[in-house]
């Protein structure tokens, strides 16, 4: 996959998504194409043309890449083991954001979690001034939940579970 | 299996990359010849990378045959 070109100080993150109910996500292979691929989803303010994305406004971006999973054993006799990694899975990303009932968004994460099987593209863009490094990934959306305690503003949280091997980095240069 | 049909595979599939790659068995000298044309940040030059590290072209140089892959996978190893 392409990797990240340059280093980018002092960036900012955002969340984009694919926009539509019934989202035909990008092939693995595009997932590492900036041009006419991951450039449609992300937003001009991102950089992108974002013809086919959306912003997913969200508290912050949480960590994304992948879990850890070991198998370990041990000798008879022997104090230490080797730690063997393993088939491990994709990290879930829990995002907390303010509800808001008429961000489309939001509304296409909840139809999503309420489906549970709709793949969908979503993209963490870093972007300092003109440049951007994007990490493009395949999911589905697991937890929604809405809080509406009064005592605070009303706030939703989600879980995003990236698909296994679907994901690719590009950058716009 | 013609390298269109590889490039086609590749380019369409939801599964692993390197997985599909390694049973896609095409030219040797075709993919290096389509990688040397093929434009940047395009969908056809990354899979024809990968195609390369699993179909390294060999090259006779005098008594020793040598496999060359894309100066990105040369230190790494074919699986």
């Amino acid at each position: 996959m392409a990797l990240p070109n340059k280093v980018l100080p002092g960036f900012s993150a955002s969340m984009w998504m694919q926009t539509s109910s019934t989202p035909t996500p990008l092939t693995v292979a595009n997932l590492s194409v900036w041009t006419a691929q991951v450039t449609t989803i992300v937003g001009t303010s991102a950089n992108g043309t974002g013809g086919s994305g959306t912003q997913l406004n969200v508290e912050a971006v949480p960590a994304f890449g992948q879990d850890d999973a070991v198998a370990s054993f041990g000798v008879a006799g022997s104090r230490q083991s080797d730690k063997i990694p393993t088939q491990s899975a994709p990290t879930s990303m829990t995002i907390t954001a303010a509800w808001n009932p008429s961000d489309a968004a939001l509304l296409l994460i909840r139809g999503d979690a309420y489906s549970g099987v709709i793949d969908r593209t979503f993209v963490v863009a870093a972007v300092e001034g003109s440049n951007t490094v994007a990490y493009a990934f395949n999911a589905r959306v697991g937890e929604f939940k809405i809080d509406a305690a009064p005592g605070a503003e009303a706030k939703c949280t989600f879980t995003i579970h990236p698909r296994g091997n679907q994901y690719g980095w590009s950058n716009n240069t | 299996m013609t390298l269109d049909e590889a490039v086609e595979i590749l380019s369409t599939t939801y599964q692993p990359l390197d997985l599909i790659a390694r049973g896609l068995v095409v030219d040797p000298t075709e993919v290096s010849e389509a990688l040397a044309n093929a434009e940047e940040d395009t969908v056809e030059k990354f899979v024809l990378t990968i195609l390369a590290k699993y179909n390294p072209q060999e090259i006779t140089n005098g008594n020793n045959t040598e496999q060359q892959r894309p100066a990105e996978f040369s230190n790494q190893s074919v699986e």
